[in-house]
C-alpha cells in the first residue's frame, strides 16, 4: 500500500468536504421572500406610507375594538366611554352584562369596576399601546432613512409629524379614560424578553406637556387641509391645532386653548355644514366641517370585510349600536336609546331645534328597549349581498374633530376667561344653524359655561365626547352629579370618573402599575 | 438547482479519485458455511470482508468464494437467526470452514448511532428495536401506529381511528410547552414533542412538513409500506441522539428498509383483506321512550305552574312533526373494509443485490366518505463496483389518497355533520330536507387529499485503506400534497323552505411540495491495536452533512360557487375569492465526530461532538454544539464471572450524558416579519406582526441535557433478557411565546426562554422471557415493556410566574413550577349536597354558601365545590380580576405508565401472537357527557327548550339528585347533582370543575395474530417455497376505569369529545406466498 498515495486521497477528500461546507454556508443565511421584515422594510417612501396607513388603521381598530373573548358584545367602545356613561343613552337589553354596572340607577351607580366580560375592552388599555408602538416605530425609523428615498425633506417631515400627532392623540385618549398613562417613546427591539423592566405611570400633566411639545413640532411640518374633505382622514395642521385646543382645555389652560381654536377657525379653511345637508358630516369625506375623521367607508376590495375583525374598513356593529328595526332591515331588534324624559327632553328644545328632526327619531319601547330617541347620525346601512341579505354594514365615517366642536371649545375657553360676548358669538354659530337662540340667555359665566355644555350635548351627541366635557367642566359646573355620579367620587382627589384598570391582567405584566385612586378602595 | 449541481460535482470528483484505485492485487478465498448444531449447510449466509463492503452470499451447499486483497483477511459471516461470526484467514490459507451458532439474541446486530455503526453488544446507548417479523402483516396505514407497546420509553397514543391520521409519538416524556393550546385544529397537533425520523440514513422531520405545508394532514409515514420495513430502532438516550445533535432532543426513530438477501431470486406476494367494524352506538332513548324519560325528569323537579307551560315539543305528542323516533347516529356509520396486496422480488448475487416491491392498501372507513388508499413502490439496489467500492441506491414512490368526509384541516371531531354531543332530539322527523342535506352534503361533497411521495438516495462506500472508509450519501425526498375541497350549498334543497339559513358553497384547491435535500460525507476509521495481552479497539467517525428543505405551495379558495355542479374554484365573485402562494426554505450545515473505544472488548468508552448551523436562527447564534459521552462495562466478560456464565451470560452496565438540540418550527424565526393587516381608505397598510414582530438576532437552539444509566442483561442461557434504563432529561431554552408587558405594544414574541426548564424523569424496562424449554415443541416467548415518566416544569420565565391557559374545550391548564405540563386547573368537585344540613354556612352571619360570586345560593341537589379560599363563595373569579379564585390543580393528562405485553406462541407450523398495550395513571376529561348534559341543563344557554329539543344523554345508572328522593330518605346519597331542566343555570355543568375528570387508564388487547405455515408436503407439490396464512384481529378489547367507550380516543391534552373518529375493530385474513 502506497502510504503517500492514500495520504493524497485523504487530502483530496478533505478538500471536497471543505468545498461543500463552504458553499453550503450561504444557504444558512437566507431570509423570507414571503413577507417583508425590519431591515428590508424601511427602505422606501412607499413603505413609510404603508406604515403610516397602518397607524390610522390601528386607531380605527382601537376605537371600535372587538374583545378577544369571542363573545359578540357589539363592542362600541368609543361610545361607551364618551356617551353611555354620561347618561345620554340607555343600554339595550342585548348588550351582554353591561346593564350590570353602567346605570345611574344602580347601587352603586355607574359601577365601572363591575363590567363582566367587558374588562378587555373597558379596563385594559393594551390595544392603545400597540398603536403607540407603531408611532414609535415610525418615529424611530423614518429619521434614520436616507434623504434620497423621499420626494423631498418636507415629505419626510410630514410623515414624522403625522406620527407625532397620532402618538399625542393616543396618549390624550388614554389620559381621558384612565388618567396617568405608562409613558413609552421607544421601541423594544432585541431586548431580553423575559426580563423587561417594569414601568410606573407618568403623571398626566407631564405626558400632556410632552404631547403639546410634539404637536408644536408637528404643526410646523403639516399644512391646513380645510376645504378638501378627502384630506380629513389623515392628520393635518387643522387636526393638530384641534388636538392642541382639546389638550389645553383639558388642562384648563383656556388662554392657549382659545389661541389653538382660533388657528383652526381662522386659518383652517373649514366651514360649517348647512342644516339641509347636516348628515353629510358623518357620510365620510364629504363635509367641509370635518377636521379629522377615521375612514370607515365600505370598500369592495377590503380583504377583511367578509370575515370582520378589527381591520375591516366598514362594519355593522360599531354604528349599529344606535340602530334597530326597519332602518337596518331588522338585523337588530334592540339598540341604545336616549330614554324618553331623559337628557334629550331636558336639554333640547325638541320643538325648534332642527337637529331633533335631522338626527333623532322617537321609537316606542320594544325588543327590551325603553321608549326614547334613536340616533340617526350613522344610518348609511347596506348589505354587501342584498340578494341574500347577508354581510350588512354601515357606511359612515367616525368624525373625531369638526369645526362645531372647535367653535364650542372656543366658547368654553372664552367663557372661562370671562369673555361672555365672545362665547355667545361662538355658540351662535352652531345654535343659529340649528334654529335655536338659547345662547342669548346666559348672563353670567356659570350659566354661559352651562350653555356650552348643553350645546355640546345637543351638537355632539353620539360622537363620543360629552362625558369628557363633563369631566373637564366638573370643577365649576358639576354636571357629573347631575347625571348620577356621587360627588365624593368625582372630586379632584378621587377622580372616580376615570375607569379602573384591569389589574388582574395588567399588574402581572408591570409590577409598578398602580390602580386609579377611587378604584383602589372601591371594588 | 444549486444543491443538485453540488451533488454532481462532489460525485464526479469522487469518481476521479476512486477509479485510479481499481486493479489492486487480489486473491480468492473459498469455503463453506454450516449450522454448528446440525452440521447442515447454510445457503444464503452473507460473507463479507471486514472493514470493506466486499461481500458474497453462500450458495447451495453453503459454498462461497470471495475476493480479498492479498494478506491476512478478516471475514464476517452472518445469517438470519444465527450469531454473526468473525473469522481470520491467514495469508497462506485459501479455504475455510465456518460453523455458525444459532442466535438467541440480537447482541451482535449492528445499530446505527448517528452515522456510526456500532455493535449492540458494545454500544453505550439506549436503543430498542422492532423487527419486521413483529409488524409485517399488521393492517395499518403507517408504521408509527404499530410501535405502540413494543418499545419501552416510547409512548404512542392512537387518538383517532381515522385512517391515515398521525398518532402522537413521544419519546421519554413531553418536553414541549405549547403556548397556544386553545386552537383545537392547529395547536393540538403540536402540543407534544415528536421525534426525528431517520429513514435509511436520511433525517426527516414530519413535523416540519406538516407545519410548513400540510394540505392533507395525512401521516407522513403513511407513505411507507409496512412490509418494506426491515427494522425500526428507537434511540432514546443522549449517547444515541446527540449524534443527531440539532434535532435529536426528542428522540430518534431510525427506520431501515429491506434489502435483497436470498441468493436465488425470491418472489413474495402477501395478500390480506378484511373488515373494520362499526362501533357500538351510544345508548340513547328515542321516540316515546325519550318523551317518557324527559317527562319523568321534569315531573321530579317541576312545580305545577311550570308543568302547565312546557314546550310544545314535549306536550304535543300527536303532532307528526314531533312524534318520531329518529336515532341520528345511525345515519353516518357503516362497516368498513381493508384490502392489501404486497408483491416483492429480491435476489442477491456477488455484484448486485436488489429488492423491488409494490403495495396497494385500501381501507374503507367506518364513517361514510372516509377512507385511505395507498399505492407504493420501492427498490433497494446494492452494487459492488470493485472490491473497494460499492454503492446503494434506494428509490421509493407512493401515492396516498385519503377520503375525509366533510372534514377540514387537522384532527378535529367534525367527522359527522351532527357532532356527538349536540344531536337533536329523536322527536324531530328526519325530513326530506334533512336527509338531502346530510346525504346531499356527502354525495356532492368533494374532498380529495392526495399525497405523492418520492424519494431517492444514493450511497457510495469506498475503502481508502482497509481501516479507513469513506461514505458519501446524497438523497432527495419530495412530498407533494394536494387537496381539493368542495362543500355544496344547501340552497337547492332549502331555498324554497327557508331562505334565511342558506349556507354558501365553498371550494378550495391547495397544492404544495416539500422537498428535502440531504448530503453527507463521512470518514470511518476502525483500528484494533494489540498491546501485549490487551486489545484496544477504536472506531472513529467524522462526518459533514448538509440538509436543505424547500417548500412551495399555493392555495385558492372561494365561496358562492355559482352552481353545485361546479366543484372547483371557478366563476366565484371577486369579493369571495382568496388566493395566495407561499415559499419557505431552510438549510442546516453540520459537522460531527464520533469515537468509540473499548479496552479488551469489556471497558467501553464513547464520545461524540457535533456542531450545527441552522438558517432558522439569528445572525449571531446559528451554531449550536452538542457533546455526548458514554461509558460501559461488560461485567459478564470479566474472569470472576466465568462461574456464572450459564446464569448470567451477558451483563452490561452503561451510562451516558449528552446534550442534543431542537430548532423551532418557524423557518424564519429571527426575522420580524411584517404583515398586511388590511387597508385604510382602500390603500394597503403594512405593520409588524404584533404577535411576533421584533427582531431576534440572538434566537438560538434549545437544548436538552440527558443522563441515562442502564443495564442490559441476559440470564439462564438467554432465556431471560432484561434492559433497564433510568433517565433524567432536562430541556431548556425552548422557543416560547412570551407575553410582553402591555407598554411594549407587542403582545407576544417567540423567543428562547432561558428560564423555561422542563424535566422528564423516568425508567424504561424491557423484559423478555422464553417461558418454555428450548426443546419443547411448544414455544412461548413473552416481552413486557414498561415506561414510567414523571413530567415536571422546573423553571418558568418571568421569575417563575405561574400562568393559566384555557384549552379549546374550556378546561383551564396551570403552568407552575413543580407541576406537570398541561395540568388541569379547576374547581374541585366533591359530590352532592344531599340536604340542607350538609350545606356550610358562616357561623357569624348565618349566610349560607354561595357560588358564582354570590349569584347562586347553594341549595340541596347542588354539586359540592371545594371552597379553597374559605370566603363562603366558590368561583373561578375569572371575571373579577382575581387570578385563581377557588381553582386548584386537578389532574395530569400525561400518562405516568405506558407499556405493552406481548406473547408469542408457536407450535409446529402454528404461531399465535397477542399484543396488549396499557396506559396507567392519566387524567382525562369527558367533555362529551359534559356537553350533552350542559346542552339540556346547567350550561351556557340551556333552558327547558334546549332540554326538549336535544337528545338526552345516557342517564341509565346515574343516581342523580331529585327532591322526592331527598324528602323520602333522610340518609339519601346521590351520586350526581340535580339535573333540573327548570332550575337555575350557574354554569354548573361547564368543565371548569373537576366533575367530568376521569381516570384515563386502559388496557387494550391491540393485536392478535394467528398464522399457519403450510407444511412442505403440500407446498412442495405446488412448487412454491412457502405459504403462510394468517388472521389478525385488532382493537379487540379495551379494559378501563372510566365510562368512556375508549379512553385512548382523547386528544393530546386528554380531552374526550366523543366526536373523534372511533377506533374500529379490524379483522383481516391473509396469505403470504413465497415463490
Amino acid at each position: 500500500m502506497n502510504k503517500q498515495y492514500s495520504f493524497f486521497k485523504i487530502i483530496s477528500l478533505l478538500i471536497v468536504i471543505c468545498f461543500t461546507g463552504a458553499s453550503c454556508k450561504k444557504y444558512i443565511d437566507q431570509g423570507p421572500i414571503t413577507s417583508t421584515y425590519g431591515t428590508e422594510f424601511w427602505t422606501s417612501q412607499t413603505s413609510v406610507e404603508q406604515a403610516t396607513l397602518a397607524m390610522y388603521g390601528q386607531l380605527r381598530s382601537c376605537l371600535r375594538y372587538t374583545s378577544p373573548d369571542g363573545v359578540d358584545h357589539g363592542e362600541p367602545s368609543i361610545f361607551i366611554n364618551g356617551d353611555l356613561v354620561a347618561g345620554t343613552f340607555a343600554v339595550a337589553s342585548g348588550d351582554v352584562f353591561l346593564p350590570y354596572g353602567l346605570k345611574a340607577s344602580n347601587n352603586p351607580p355607574w359601577n365601572f369596576s363591575y363590567v363582566p366580560y367587558w374588562a378587555p375592552v373597558l379596563q385594559d388599555w393594551s390595544r392603545f399601546y400597540q398603536l403607540i408602538a407603531q408611532c414609535n416605530l415610525i418615529l424611530q425609523n423614518v429619521p434614520q432613512m436616507s434623504a434620497s428615498l423621499f420626494t423631498n425633506e418636507s415629505t419626510r417631515n410630514a410623515y414624522i409629524a403625522e406620527a407625532l400627532f397620532m402618538r399625542a392623540y393616543t396618549y390624550f385618549y388614554i389620559t381621558r379614560i384612565w388618567g396617568d398613562p405608562v409613558f413609552v417613546t421607544k421601541s423594544y427591539n432585541d431586548a431580553d424578553y423575559g426580563n423587561i423592566p417594569p414601568l410606573a405611570r407618568t403623571p398626566e400633566a407631564v405626558v400632556l406637556d410632552s404631547c403639546i411639545s410634539d404637536l408644536k413640532k408637528a404643526s410646523a411640518n403639516l399644512d391646513f387641509a380645510g376645504g378638501d374633505p378627502a384630506k380629513a382622514i389623515r392628520a393635518n395642521k387643522g387636526s393638530v391645532y384641534a388636538l392642541l385646543a382639546h389638550i389645553y382645555a383639558w388642562k384648563h389652560d383656556y388662554a392657549d386653548a382659545h389661541l389653538a381654536c382660533q388657528e383652526v377657525i381662522n386659518n383652517g379653511g373649514y366651514s360649517l355644514e348647512p342644516m339641509d345637508t347636516y348628515k353629510n358630516i358623518w357620510k365620510g369625506q364629504s363635509s367641509e366641517e370635518s377636521i379629522f375623521e377615521i375612514s370607515m367607508k365600505y370598500n369592495s376590495n377590503d380583504p377583511n370585510f367578509s370575515n370582520g375583525g378589527n381591520w375591516a374598513e366598514a362594519n355593522f356593529d360599531c354604528f349599529g349600536t344606535f340602530l334597530k328595526g326597519p332602518i337596518v332591515s331588522n338585523q337588530k331588534s334592540d339598540c341604545w336609546i336616549s330614554p324618553k324624559g331623559g337628557l334629550i327632553d331636558q336639554l333640547m328644545d325638541t320643538a325648534n331645534d332642527a337637529r331633533y328632526k335631522a338626527i333623532l327619531s322617537y321609537v316606542p319601547a320594544s325588543g327590551g328597549d325603553v321608549a326614547g330617541y334613536m340616533l340617526l347620525k350613522y344610518t348609511n346601512f347596506a348589505f354587501q349581498k342584498p340578494e341574500t341579505k347577508t354581510l350588512p354594514y354601515i357606511d359612515n365615517d367616525l368624525v373625531l374633530f369638526r369645526l362645531s366642536d372647535i367653535y364650542l371649545l372656543d366658547a368654553e375657553a372664552l367663557a372661562s376667561t370671562g369673555d361672555l360676548a365672545g362665547a355667545a358669538a361662538d355658540l351662535a354659530k352652531t345654535e343659529d344653524r340649528a334654529g335655536i337662540t338659547s345662547y342669548q340667555n346666559p348672563t353670567n359665566q356659570y350659566d354661559m359655561l352651562d350653555e356650552v355644555v348643553m350645546e355640546r350635548f345637543r351638537e355632539l351627541i353620539g360622537e363620543g365626547q360629552w362625558f369628557y366635557d363633563l369631566i373637564r367642566t366638573e370643577p365649576t359646573q358639576g354636571w357629573l352629579e347631575y347625571v348620577g355620579y356621587p360627588g365624593d367620587r368625582v372630586n379632584a382627589t378621587n377622580k372616580g370618573y376615570y375607569w379602573p384598570l384591569d389589574m388582574g391582567t395588567l399588574f402581572p405584566q408591570d409590577k409598578l402599575l398602580t390602580q386609579n385612586p377611587w378604584w383602589a378602595t372601591h371594588k | 438547482m444549486k444543491i443538485l449541481r453540488l451533488l454532481q460535482c462532489s460525485f464526479l470528483l469522487l469518481l476521479l479519485i476512486l477509479f485510479s484505485e481499481l486493479g489492486m492485487a487480489q486473491r480468492k478465498i473459498s469455503g463453506s458455511v454450516q449450522d454448528a448444531k446440525s452440521n447442515s449447510p447454510l445457503e444464503g449466509a452473507t460473507i463479507s470482508l471486514k472493514n470493506s463492503k466486499v461481500s458474497t452470499i453462500s450458495k447451495p451447499g453453503g459454498k462461497f468464494e470471495i475476493s480479498v486483497p492479498n494478506g491476512k483477511a478478516i471475514l464476517t459471516v452472518s445469517f438470519v437467526g444465527f450469531q454473526t461470526q468473525t473469522v481470520t484467514v491467514a495469508e497462506s490459507q485459501s479455504n475455510v470452514q465456518i460453523a455458525l451458532h444459532e442466535s438467541t439474541n440480537q447482541l451482535n446486530d449492528v445499530v446505527i448511532v448517528g452515522v456510526q455503526a456500532q455493535s449492540r453488544r458494545k454500544t453505550t446507548s439506549a436503543i430498542s428495536t422492532v423487527l419486521a417479523k413483529d409488524i409485517q402483516y399488521l393492517p395499518s396505514p403507517s408504521v408509527d401506529n404499530l410501535l405502540q407497546g413494543r418499545v419501552a420509553g416510547l409512548d404512542v397514543q392512537i387518538s383517532s381511528g381515522e385512517p391515515g391520521v398521525t398518532p402522537t409519538v413521544v419519546v421519554r416524556g413531553n418536553s414541549k410547552l405549547s403556548t397556544n393550546i386553545s386552537d383545537n385544529n392547529v395547536a393540538l397537533a403540536h402540543a407534544l414533542s415528536g421525534p426525528l425520523y431517520v429513514i435509511d440514513g436520511v433525517p426527516t422531520n414530519p413535523e416540519d412538513i406538516s407545519n410548513i405545508f400540510d394540505a392533507t394532514g395525512t401521516d407522513f409515514l403513511a407513505g411507507i409500506n409496512i412490509n418494506d420495513i426491515a427494522s425500526v430502532d428507537v434511540q432514546k438516550d443522549a449517547a444515541a441522539t446527540a449524534a443527531w445533535g440539532s434535532r435529536g432532543a426528542n428522540g430518534v426513530i431510525y427506520i431501515t428498509t429491506k434489502k435483497g438477501i436470498a441468493k436465488v431470486p425470491e418472489f413474495r406476494v402477501n395478500i390480506y383483506g378484511g373488515t373494520t367494524q362499526q362501533p357500538q352506538l351510544l345508548q340513547t332513548s328515542t321516540g316515546a321512550a325519550e318523551r317518557e324519560e324527559k317527562m319523568n325528569i321534569i315531573n321530579q323537579y317541576a312545580t305545577p305552574a311550570q308543568l302547565a307551560s312546557l314546550p310544545q315539543l314535549l306536550t304535543d305528542s300527536l303532532n307528526p312533526y314531533f312524534n318520531n323516533a329518529t336515532d341520528w347516529q345511525g345515519l353516518f356509520y357503516r362497516t368498513g373494509a381493508i384490502q392489501n396486496v404486497d408483491a416483492s422480488m429480491s435476489a442477491s448475487s456477488e455484484n448486485v443485490n436488489y429488492r423491488i416491491s409494490a403495495n396497494y392498501y385500501d381501507e374503507k372507513g367506518i364513517i361514510e366518505a372516509f377512507g385511505f388508499k395507498r399505492y407504493s413502490m420501492r427498490g433497494n439496489f446494492n452494487f459492488k463496483i470493485s472490491p473497494k467500492l460499492n454503492s446503494q441506491f434506494i428509490v421509493a414512490m407512493s401515492k396516498s389518497d385519503r377520503q375525509r368526509g366533510m372534514k377540514y384541516y387537522g384532527n378535529s371531531d367534525a367527522n359527522t355533520p351532527v357532532s356527538g354531543s349536540s344531536q337533536p332530539s329523536s322527536f324531530y322527523r328526519l325530513t326530506a330536507f334533512d336527509s338531502s342535506n346530510f346525504t346531499g352534503l356527502y354525495s356532492k361533497l368533494r374532498n380529495k387529499n392526495i399525497d405523492d411521495y418520492y424519494s431517492a438516495s444514493l450511497t457510495l462506500n469506498y475503502a481508502i485503506i482497509p481501516s479507513l472508509k469513506y461514505t458519501f450519501q446524497g438523497a432527495t425526498n419530495i412530498t407533494s400534497s394536494g387537496r381539493d375541497y368542495f362543500q355544496p350549498s344547501n340552497i337547492d334543497q332549502i331555498a324554497a323552505l327557508d331562505p334565511s339559513t342558506v349556507q354558501a358553497s365553498y371550494a378550495e384547491s391547495d397544492k404544495g411540495t416539500y422537498a428535502t435535500y440531504f448530503m453527507s460525507n463521512t470518514l470511518n476509521f476502525i483500528k484494533s491495536i494489540q498491546a501485549g495481552k490487551h486489545v484496544h479497539n477504536f472506531i472513529l467517525t467524522g462526518s459533514q452533512q448538509f440538509n436543505a428543505d424547500v417548500s412551495n405551495s399555493s392555495v385558492v379558495s372561494g365561496s358562492n360557487v355559482p352552481s353545485n355542479n361546479i366543484q372547483v374554484v371557478s366563476g366565484i365573485p371577486q369579493s369571495d375569492k382568496d388566493g395566495y402562494s407561499d415559499y419557505a426554505a431552510d438549510a442546516l450545515l453540520s459537522f460531527s465526530g464520533q469515537l468509540q473505544y473499548d479496552f479488551d472488548n469489556k471497558y467501553l468508552l464513547y464520545g461524540s461532538y457535533r456542531g450545527d448551523a441552522s438558517s432558522r436562527f439569528g445572525a449571531n447564534t446559528k451554531w449550536g454544539y452538542f457533546p455526548a459521552a458514554g461509558i460501559g462495562w461488560i461485567i459478564s466478560d470479566e474472569g470472576f464471572m466465568n462461574k456464572l456464565k450459564n446464569v448470567i451470560p451477558y451483563l452490561k452496565i452503561r451510562g451516558s450524558y449528552g446534550v442534543s438540540g431542537d430548532q423551532p418550527n418557524d423557518f424564519y424565526g429571527p426575522f420580524n416579519s411584517y404583515i398586511l393587516p388590511g387597508t385604510y381608505n382602500s390603500a394597503p397598510a403594512i405593520q409588524p406582526s404584533y404577535t411576533n414582530g421584533l427582531t431576534k438576532n440572538n434566537l438560538t437552539w434549545s437544548r436538552t441535557a440527558q443522563k441515562d444509566v442502564g443495564v442490559d442483561a441476559q440470564f439462564f442461557n438467554n432465556r431471560i433478557t432484561l434492559a433497564v434504563d433510568f433517565y433524567e432529561k432536562l430541556s431548556k431554552n425552548d422557543v416560547y411565546k412570551f407575553d410582553l408587558p402591555f407598554y411594549v405594544g407587542y403582545q407576544s414574541i417567540d423567543f428562547n426562554a432561558h428560564d423555561l426548564w422542563i424535566n422528564n424523569k423516568g425508567v424504561d424496562i424491557t423484559l423478555g422471557t422464553k417461558n418454555l424449554s428450548r426443546n419443547s415443541p411448544l414455544q412461548w416467548n413473552m416481552q413486557i415493556t414498561v415506561s414510567h415518566n414523571t413530567n415536571i416544569i422546573a423553571k418558568l420565565p418571568n421569575n417563575n410566574r405561574t400562568f393559566i391557559q384555557t384549552d379549546g374545550y374550556g378546561i383551564d391548564r396551570v403552568y407552575a413550577v413543580g407541576q406537570p405540563l398541561n395540568e388541569m386547573f379547576q374547581l374541585k368537585y366533591l359530590g352532592v349536597y344531599n340536604n340542607q344540613s350538609e350545606i356550610p354556612f358562616d357561623p357569624i352571619t348565618g349566610q349560607g354558601l354561595t357560588y358564582f360570586k354570590g349569584n347562586h345560593k347553594v341549595v340541596p341537589g347542588d354539586p359540592i365545590w371545594e371552597d379553597v379560599n374559605k370566603i363562603g363563595d366558590v368561583w373561578s373569579d375569572e371575571d373579577n380580576g382575581a387570578a385563581y379564585g377557588d381553582r386548584v390543580p386537578t389532574g395530569d393528562p400525561n400518562p405516568q405508565f405506558t407499556g405493552g405485553w406481548s406473547n408469542e406462541f408457536s407450535y409446529k407450523n402454528f404461531s399465535l401472537s397477542i399484543l396488549s398495550v396499557f396506559t396507567w395513571k392519566r387524567t382525562i376529561v369527558n367533555t362529551f357527557f359534559q356537553q350533552q348534559i350542559a346542552q339540556v341543563v346547567g350550561g351556557y344557554s340551556s333552558s327547558i327548550y334546549s332540554f326538549a329539543n336535544s337528545r338526552l344523554p345516557d342517564l341509565s345508572g346515574l343516581n342523580y339528585w331529585t327532591p322526592q328522593n331527598a324528602k323520602s330518605d333522610p340518609k339519601y346519597k346521590a351520586d350526581f347533582p340535580s339535573i333540573n331542566p327548570l332550575g337555575p343555570s350557574y354554569y354548573q355543568y361547564i368543565p371548569f370543575t373537576s366533575m367530568f375528570n376521569q381516570d384515563g387508564s386502559y388496557f387494550k388487547i391491540s393485536t392478535v395474530t394467528l398464522s399457519y405455515q403450510l407444511p412442505q408436503s403440500i407446498i412442495g407439490r405446488l412448487k412454491i417455497k412457502g405459504i403462510r396464512v394468517y388472521t389478525i384481529g385488532q382493537n379487540l378489547l379495551t379494559l378501563k376505569n372510566s365510562n368512556i367507550p375508549n379512553p385512548e380516543l382523547v386528544n393530546q391534552l386528554g380531552v374526550y369529545t366523543g366526536g373523534l373518529y372511533p377506533t374500529p375493530i379490524r379483522l383481516t385474513f391473509g396469505a403470504d406466498v413465497q415463490f
